[in-house]
C-alpha cells in the first residue's frame, strides 16, 4: 500500500504541476530573458539605421520613386497579383497570399515598389489580376503620367469599390 | 554692341546653370501628414500580418524621422502608441511595452486608451508572474469599460487572468473583491478561457481538499460532450473548429484524469474507474490514465482488468514515469492475485527495462552537446524528431523555452551574418562609386566649357575698351537701324566718288556739289542724332556691361568652387561613417548574441544533464523497489516452502 500512496502522490503533483528545481533556475532565466529583450531591441534599431541607410545609398530622394498599394474595402474583388511598369518597363511583378490581402482589406498598405527615375515626365501603368464580382476572373490596368521633380515623389495605386456600379475601381494618385 | 553683351550674358548664365547642376543635391526630409499616414499604414500592413518585427522597425524608421510623429496620425482606430505597446508586448519587449503604458496612462488619456493600456499592461505583468502588480493594475479595469473599450478576446483573456489571481490571492490569504463565479459569469458563452477558468477553479479546490466541490467543479468540463454537430460533421467546415476543439478535448482529458486521481485518493474507485474510462486513449494524458485506471481497479480488487491496463502501458513505445511504473504496479497486482512466479517475471522484466532506459539516457548524457542543441534548433519542427526515451524531458516548459531562446539566438546570427554581408556590399559599392566619380572628375576637367570663362572675359574687357572710345566716336553706341543707315550712307559716298571719278576721266565738267551737299546734310544728321542718343546709350551699355561683371564674378566663384570639389577625391566620408558605424554596433550585437547563446547552450546542457540524472534516479528508485519485491516475493516464497517443509515433516 505504501508504494501505491507514494504513486498517488506523485501523480497529482504532476498535476499540479510547478517543480521547485524550475523556480530555482527562474532568476538566471530571468536575466538571460531581460539580455534577449535587450539584444531585440538593439536588433530592431539597427534594422531600421540599415534600411535607412540603404534608402538613402540606393534611392536618394532626388530621384526617389515610391508606389504604394492600397485597398479600400474590397468586396467587389479579391487581389491575386498586380503588374507595375514605368515607361514600359515591367518593374515589379508581386502575388499577394491570403494574409497580404487580408492585411491590406484591414487599412494596411504595401509598398510595392521603390526606384530611381530621372527628372521628368513618366508614364506609371498597373496591371490589377484578381476575382470579380461573382467570383469571375478580373483583369484591369490603371495609368497615369506624372512629372518628377527634384524631391522624392510619392504615388498610389489604390483599389475601391463603386458601390452605385457594384463593381471594383482602380486608380493611381500622386501623394 | 548690346547683342554683344546679350549673347555674353546668356552664356555666362548657361556655364552657371551647369555649374549648380554639378553640385550635390541636398535631400530634405518631409514630414507632412500625407507621408506619415502613409508611413503608419505600411506598419499596420506588417502588423495585420503578424510581423512584429517589421511592424516595429517601420515604427522606428518613422518616429527617426518624425520623432512627434505618432500624436500627428489622422488614421482612425486605435491610438498608435498604444498599438506600439502592443506590438512590442507581442515581441518580447516588455519593458518598452510597459514604459509606454505607464506614459499613456500619466498623460491625459481617453477612457479607451487607459483601458487599454491597463489590460495590456496588466497582461505583460501577469506573464512576468508579478502578480500582485498586475492584480492591482488589472482591478482598475471596471467590468463596464471592459465591455465597452476591450475586444471580446481581450475582455475573456482579462476576465481568466482576474480568476487565476483570485486564486494565487486565495492561497497567498488575500482577500478578493470578487470570487471565481463572478468572473465565470462574465465570461463568454463560447470562450476557451471558460474552460481553463473552471478547471484551475476545481484544482484549486482540491488542493485546499474541498473534494467533492473540486470534483463537482471539474465534472463541468469532464462530462461535457461533444456536440452533435462536432461529432457528425468531425469540423470538417472550418479548420479553426478543428483547433480549438482539439484545445476543448485536451482540456477535458485534464479534467477527468484529476478527477480520477481525486476519486482514488478518496477511496472512490468506482467512479475512479468512470473519470479514466473518459480520458480518450490517444490524448497526452492517456499513459497517466491507464496507470490510474489499474490502480482503481485494483483498489476493487478486480486484478485482471488492473493488469490488462497496465500491460497495455508496457507495451506503449514511450518512456515515462506511468510506463515505467507500470511494471511495479503490474507486479503488485500479480502478488495480490497469489501469482508470485508472475509477479517476479514482471520484475525481472522491469528491471531490464530500466537498465536498458538507464544505458539510454546515460549514452545521451554523454553524446548530447552544443552542437546537437544548434541543430535541433535549426530543424522546424524539432519536437517531432526527438527520441522516445528522451521525450519527457525535451517537452519540458523548461526545456521548450530554452529552445524558443535558442532558435531566437540562431535567428538573430543569421540576420547579423546577412546584414554584414550587405555593409560589405554598400562598401564596395562605395568604392565603385568613388572611381566612376574620379572618372567624371577626369571628364570634367577636361571639358573645354570651363576655359570659355576666359574667353568671355577677354570679351567682355573688349566691350568695356569699346564703351570708353565711344566718348569720342558716339556712333559706336548706335543701334542696327542706325549701323544700317550708316552703311547705307557710306554706299552711297562711294558710289558716287567712283561716279565722279568716272565722269572726270570722259573730259567732262566736275558734276554738281548738291548731291555731295545732300549726302553731308544726313551724314550730319545721323551725328547729331548719336550724339542726341549717347548718354542714355552709355548709361544702358555700362549697366549691362555691370550686370556682366556680376555674372562673371558668380561664374568665377562657382567655378573655382566646383575646381576645388574636383580636385578633391570623393571619398563618401559620411557614408563610409556611417558604414563604419553600423559594422561597430553590428559586431557588439554578434558578441552580445554569442554571450547570450553560450549562456543557453550552458543552461540547456545543465538542464538536460539535471533532468537525465532526475531520470536516471528516478529508475533507479524503480530498480531498487522492485529488486526490494524480488526479495522479499523471495523470501516470501523461501518462508513458504520452510512452512510446507515443516508442515511435511509433522
Amino acid at each position: 500500500m505504501k508504494l501505491r500512496t507514494f504513486m498517488l502522490t506523485v501523480l497529482l503533483c504532476t498535476l499540479a504541476g510547478n517543480s521547485s528545481a524550475q523556480q530555482a533556475d527562474g532568476n538566471e532565466q530571468q536575466t538571460v530573458a531581460k539580455q534577449l529583450q535587450q539584444l531585440r531591441k538593439e536588433v530592431i534599431a539597427l534594422n531600421r539605421d540599415l534600411f535607412v541607410l540603404e534608402e538613402d545609398l540606393l534611392f536618394p530622394s532626388s530621384t526617389q520613386v515610391v508606389v504604394y498599394l492600397s485597398v479600400d474595402v474590397g468586396t467587389y474583388f479579391k487581389l491575386d497579383a498586380v503588374e507595375l511598369k514605368i515607361d514600359d518597363q515591367v518593374v515589379t511583378e508581386y502575388l499577394y497570399t491570403d494574409r497580404q490581402v487580408d492585411a491590406l482589406y484591414r487599412g494596411g498598405v504595401q509598398r510595392l515598389h521603390i526606384g530611381n527615375l530621372a527628372q521628368g515626365e513618366h508614364q506609371i501603368s498597373a496591371f490589377f489580376i484578381g476575382l470579380g464580382p461573382e467570383g469571375r476572373e478580373y483583369k484591369r490596368a490603371t495609368s497615369l503620367t506624372f512629372s518628377k521633380d527634384s524631391d522624392a515623389k510619392a504615388l498610389e495605386l489604390n483599389i475601391n469599390d463603386a458601390t452605385g456600379k457594384q463593381q471594383p475601381e482602380f486608380a493611381v494618385v500622386e501623394l | 554692341m548690346r547683342k554683344g553683351y546679350l549673347v555674353l550674358r546668356h552664356s555666362l548664365l548657361s556655364v552657371g546653370a551647369w555649374l549648380m547642376l554639378s553640385s550635390p543635391a541636398l535631400s530634405a526630409q518631409k514630414c507632412d501628414t500625407a507621408i506619415i499616414d502613409k508611413a503608419y499604414q505600411e506598419v499596420l500592413y506588417f502588423y495585420f500580418q503578424q510581423d512584429f518585427y517589421q511592424a516595429l522597425t517601420q515604427f522606428e524608421i518613422l518616429q527617426q524621422a518624425c520623432p512627434d510623429s505618432l500624436s500627428n496620425i489622422s488614421q482612425p482606430g486605435v491610438d498608435p502608441n498604444l498599438l506600439k505597446g502592443g506590438i512590442s508586448l507581442a515581441y518580447g519587449l516588455d519593458e518598452q511595452a510597459a514604459d509606454i503604458f505607464n506614459r499613456l496612462l500619466t498623460k491625459a488619456a481617453t477612457l479607451e486608451t487607459q483601458t487599454q493600456s491597463w489590460y495590456l499592461l496588466g497582461k505583460s505583468l501577469f506573464d512576468k508572474q508579478q502578480y500582485e502588480v498586475a492584480a492591482n493594475i488589472l482591478n482598475k479595469i471596471s467590468i463596464d469599460n471592459a465591455d465597452e473599450y476591450l475586444h471580446v478576446k481581450d475582455k475573456d483573456q482579462w476576465l481568466y487572468m482576474q480568476s487565476q489571481l483570485f486564486n494565487w490571492q486565495t492561497t497567498q490569504s488575500i482577500t478578493a473583491a470578487r470570487d471565481n463565479s463572478y468572473w465565470l459569469g462574465e465570461l463568454s458563452e463560447d470562450s476557451v478561457y471558460r474552460q481553463y477558468v473552471i478547471y484551475n477553479q476545481g484544482l484549486h479546490q482540491l488542493q485546499s481538499n474541498q473534494y467533492s466541490a473540486g470534483v463537482q467543479t471539474l465534472e463541468q468540463i469532464g462530462l461535457s460532450d461533444k456536440s452533435f454537430f462536432d461529432s457528425f460533421l468531425g469540423g470538417w467546415w472550418s479548420p479553426l473548429t478543428v483547433i480549438d476543439q482539439t484545445e476543448t478535448d485536451a482540456l477535458r482529458d485534464r479534467a477527468n484524469l484529476t478527477i480520477g486521481y481525486a476519486h482514488l485518493k478518496n477511496q472512490q474507485a468506482l467512479d475512479a474507474l468512470e473519470a479514466f474510462n473518459r480520458v480518450r486513449l490517444d490524448s497526452l494524458d492517456s499513459d497517466s490514465a491507464l496507470l490510474g485506471y489499474g490502480w482503481a481497479a485494483a483498489q476493487r480488487e478486480e486484478y485482471q482488468i488492473a493488469l490488462s491496463a497496465w500491460q497495455r502501458l508496457q507495451q506503449q513505445p514511450r518512456s515515462n514515469e506511468y510506463v515505467m511504473e507500470s511494471y511495479l504496479a503490474s507486479a503488485y497486482a500479480f502478488e495480490q492475485a497469489f501469482a508470485p512466479t508472475q509477479a517476479l517475471e514482471n520484475l525481472q522484466r522491469g528491471l531490464k527495462r530500466f537498465a536498458l532506459e538507464k544505458q539510454l539516457l546515460r549514452a545521451n548524457q554523454q553524446e548530447i552537446n552544443d552542437q546537437y542543441f544548434i541543430q535541433l534548433a535549426k530543424s522546424k519542427d524539432w519536437s517531432e524528431q526527438i527520441p522516445a526515451h528522451l521525450s519527457s524531458i525535451m517537452l519540458s516548459s523548461a526545456f521548450r523555452n530554452q529552445m524558443a531562446w535558442l532558435e531566437e539566438s540562431l535567428t538573430h546570427q543569421k540576420r547579423f551574418e546577412r546584414w554584414q554581408q550587405q555593409l560589405n556590399t554598400f562598401s564596395l559599392m562605395l568604392d565603385e562609386r568613388q572611381q566612376e566619380a574620379q572618372l567624371r572628375q577626369q571628364t570634367l576637367k577636361n571639358n573645354d566649357l570651363l576655359s570659355k570663362l576666359q574667353d568671355y572675359q577677354l570679351l567682355r574687357d573688349k566691350l568695356q575698351a569699346r564703351l570708353a572710345a565711344a566718348t569720342d566716336e558716339p556712333r559706336i553706341l548706335a543701334d542696327q537701324q542706325e549701323l544700317d543707315w550708316q552703311s547705307r550712307l557710306e554706299r552711297a559716298k562711294q558710289r558716287h566718288k567712283d561716279i565722279s571719278e568716272a565722269w572726270l576721266s570722259l573730259n567732262n565738267k566736275p558734276l554738281k556739289p548738291l548731291y555731295v551737299a545732300r549726302l553731308k546734310r544726313l551724314e550730319g544728321i545721323m551725328l547729331w542724332n548719336a550724339s542726341e542718343s549717347y548718354a542714355k546709350r552709355r548709361w544702358q551699355a555700362q549697366k549691362l556691361l555691370n550686370e556682366v561683371d556680376e555674372l562673371i564674378a558668380q561664374t568665377t566663384q562657382q567655378q573655382t568652387q566646383l575646381m576645388e570639389q574636383l580636385n578633391q577625391t570623393p571619398e563618401y566620408p559620411l557614408q563610409r561613417q556611417r558604414i563604419a558605424d553600423l559594422q561597430q554596433n553590428l559586431e557588439l550585437q554578434q558578441q552580445r548574441n554569442q554571450s547570450i547563446q553560450s549562456q543557453q547552450l550552458a543552461s540547456l546542457n545543465e538542464l538536460f544533464v539535471e533532468q537525465i540524472q532526475q531520470q536516471i534516479a528516478q529508475l533507479e528508485s524503480y530498480e531498487l523497489q522492485a529488486k526490494l519485491a524480488v526479495v522479499r516475493l523471495n523470501d516470501k516464497a523461501f518462508r513458504k516452502a520452510e512452512a510446507d517443509r515443516q508442515g511435511a515433516k509433522q
